[in-house]
């Protein structure tokens, strides 16, 4: 009996110092997250522009209406489904590659694993500078393709090379971060089944395949859920290589994604409305595709 | 005890969100029953004025220079505050946000690029009524800053664009006198495009440049009322002739941001311009020779654009005669003066001249064909330029077929105003 009383007077002091700790947190988030999201679902069934904040006007649903009649919103929202169904597989894959590699006993493995993590310290300005300087027609990683026979051009110059250019410096910014995300994981991989398995006669493939891979089952949901949200949220990158020249998005459209198409029309154009509609959407994909993965992983523990 | 918890922490966040919510639904409200926070009827002026502008090195000097002695001057005034912005896409992002929260400056220092926007929606007040004696100024510059007879700012500098030409590849390519047409520019572009070096550089990335070729063949954009004009398609059809002929180049193809880069650069041998060309080639190229012309004319035409700063006041100031006053101040023959020696600006006022022309002797030339600047006349739904943008890349990045017409009319369909 005293036992258990003591047990709940515990319990509720925890859970007091708990709920103290996380209010400072659950406030912020309510007022920079909550908040500006319930006002921008309000927003996106107006007509408002900052310009004229004393006009704003309840239109419905015009604005969603009006986006899929829309053929920028079309595109943008098929460079951005696009570039998530791209980038994110190429990304896990050559991550976790990278952490395979690494979890393998060689020397200066520990550079090697600083070096695949450093772009990822870099700011996304000035991966982007340093790429365009790369990619630009005549510059060094053109010299080499166009001796493999490729035309030479500027990359985010291209209409066709341009969302490429930067899915692939979206891709070796992040690929150093997921690696470490895959090396904790393999590191919570007891030994014991390794050796088992070796002891057993089982491959290096068979090892990786039946029991690296499904154990790492629960780092790749998480590895894939992140990675899809930064490849929705990309911006970064696209705004340092086109705003110089040609303005977000350039060219013409082609590296539009839809967060590049909320800021254009909220920011640039004024039509808050409009923008703050573009956003919910692209919310609301998010969270399809978040609850989906969720839904589909499954449990990857060791039991 | 749990249950219990659960309640309070919910009951807890209910709160907190709901607080957050009222407050911004307050202001939300107030803002949907035509008042402002910053512009209530009655609230008295505490003499203090904030003026926004932007600009490179020097643009603060100027300010302060423009408002010395105001306090004198203007009746009323306590104190001037100024709020500079980092770029100009910095004030034309942020401006929206400080007018939504009644926090905008009361005076701001803009350009005629993209004004249409915050005078047809409101946000720049009418100058009209304060018998304001602008006859001194560039008549085409006070022009560029009326809108349906209104006058809504006050030029102090008025620039046309101009026309710059390499003069060492030009001497070296054996070309003779300067282009005065677009078809002379197509023949000189011919002989000058070689050994890495392409002959003219349209920058298609902004719609600046393209603009000068829609007014120099008669055209123009008439503030969004001719967009799909013979004249404006027969410039952009000489755009398209010269980069589908590897006589043009933009500034992104060369791996450049801007025009100026690959000026400079030496990787065109002209191009159009302006003023601050004078800066850049003395940092970037100072040993590169150079000339400034007219913009050549098309199909008989000639014209360009007039870029000219203005000051102008925000509409929901607490005391816009106050702003008014100041503003025209700010405008007058000494601060420009000062303006053209700090920063290398024209002046809108012609008493004003003699100074930037003894500066730069290069660029008195403009004297001679200001009178054919007019304002750029974008439409102003700001999306236009994006979309104009758009079908010049697409032609040029994609090799897209769309004819000059049938691009202009589809533009025109959706942002032609009457």
């Amino acid at each position: 009996m005293k036992k258990s009383k003591t047990k709940e007077v515990v319990s509720f002091s925890e859970k007091k110092a708990g709920l103290l700790f996380i209010l400072p947190a659950a406030i912020c988030w309510v007022l920079w997250f909550l908040t500006p999201f319930i006002q921008a679902v309000y927003l996106s069934f107006h007509e408002y522009s900052y310009l004229m904040p004393d006009q704003k006007k309840f239109i419905g649903l015009e604005n969603y209406v009006q986006m899929w009649q829309d053929p920028k919103f079309i595109l943008a929202l098929k460079n951005t489904l696009l570039f998530v169904a791209i980038t994110v597989p190429v990304m896990v894959v050559i991550s976790l590659g990278l952490a395979v590699i690494l979890q393998s006993k060689f020397r200066a493995r520990g550079a090697f694993r600083t070096i695949y993590f450093i772009p990822y310290t870099v700011a996304g300005v000035a991966v982007a500078t340093m790429f365009m300087y790369l990619f630009v027609k005549g510059g060094a990683v053109q010299v080499f393709m166009t001796n493999l026979g490729f035309k030479d051009v500027t990359w985010y110059a291209d209409v066709k090379l341009a969302m490429p250019f930067i899915g692939i410096m979206f891709i070796w910014q992040l690929v150093g971060f997921y690696m470490i995300y895959y090396l904790s994981g393999m590191q919570a991989i007891p030994e014991s089944l390794y050796e088992a398995a070796r002891i057993d006669g089982a491959s290096k493939l068979n090892i990786f395949r039946y029991i690296t891979l499904p154990l790492l089952k629960s780092t790749t949901y998480l590895v894939v859920i992140y990675s899809i949200i930064q490849a929705f949220q990309i911006f970064d990158q696209i705004a340092a290589v086109t705003s110089a020249s040609g303005g977000l998005g350039s060219p013409a459209g082609a590296t539009n994604t839809l967060l590049t198409y909320f800021y254009l029309n909220s920011f640039k154009y004024y039509k808050v409305g409009y923008g703050c509609a573009i956003a919910v959407v692209l919310f609301l994909i998010i969270l399809l595709v978040s609850l989906a993965q969720k839904k589909l992983s499954g449990s990857g523990d060791l039991d | 005890m749990r249950k219990k918890n659960k309640k309070i922490v919910a009951l807890g966040l209910v709160l907190v969100t709901s607080m957050a919510l009222l407050a911004s639904c307050g202001n939300s409200d107030k803002g949907s029953d035509g008042s402002d926070s910053s512009s209530d009827s009655g609230t008295e002026s505490n003499g203090i004025l904030t003026v926004g502008f932007w600009g490179s090195s020097g643009e603060d000097k100027a300010v302060e220079a423009a408002i010395e002695g105001v306090k004198d001057e203007v009746e009323g005034v306590k104190e001037i505050k100024l709020e500079q912005y980092a770029t100009v896409n910095d004030f034309y992002e942020k401006l929206p946000g400080q007018i939504a929260a009644g926090t905008a400056p009361d005076i701001v220092i803009a350009t005629n690029e993209q004004h249409l926007q915050l005078i047809a929606d409101g946000v720049l007040a009418e100058l009209d009524g304060y018998d304001f004696d602008l006859s001194g100024y560039t008549q085409n510059a006070v022009e560029a800053w009326q809108y349906e007879g209104k006058q809504y700012g006050i030029p102090i500098t008025a620039a046309p664009s101009t026309f710059v030409i390499n003069t060492d590849m030009w001497e070296a390519a054996g070309l003779g006198e300067y282009p005065k047409t677009w078809d002379e520019v197509y023949d000189a572009a011919k002989e000058l495009t070689k050994d890495g070096v392409t002959g003219l550089c349209i920058e298609a990335g902004t719609i600046f440049h393209p603009t000068q070729y829609m007014n120099s063949f008669g055209g123009g954009w008439k503030d969004g009322k001719e967009i799909s004009s013979d004249e404006n398609v027969a410039a952009l059809e000489y755009i398209f002739k010269m980069f589908d002929e590897g006589l043009a180049i933009s500034a992104k193809e060369a791996g450049l941001t801007w025009d100026g880069e690959v000026f400079a650069g030496d990787k065109c041998a002209m191009t159009t311009g302006g003023t601050w060309y004078v800066n850049l080639m003395r940092e970037a190229a100072p040993n590169t020779n150079y000339t400034f012309v007219p913009v050549p004319g098309g199909n008989g035409n000639q014209g360009c654009t007039l870029h000219s700063y203005g000051v102008a006041v925000v509409s929901n100031t607490a005391d816009v005669d106050m702003a008014a006053k100041v503003a025209y101040y700010m405008s007058r023959k000494e601060a420009q003066e000062t303006r053209a020696e700090l920063i290398g600006d024209r002046p809108a006022i012609e008493e004003a001249l003699p100074v930037f022309r003894e500066l730069n002797p290069q660029l008195v030339v403009m004297d001679d064909y200001i009178g054919q600047a007019t304002s750029f006349g974008y439409p102003a739904d700001q999306a236009f330029k994006t979309d104009f943008t758009a079908i010049l890349e697409n032609h040029i990045y994609n090799n897209d077929e769309t004819s000059a017409k049938d691009a202009l009319e589809t533009l025109a369909e959706t942002y032609v105003s009457n």
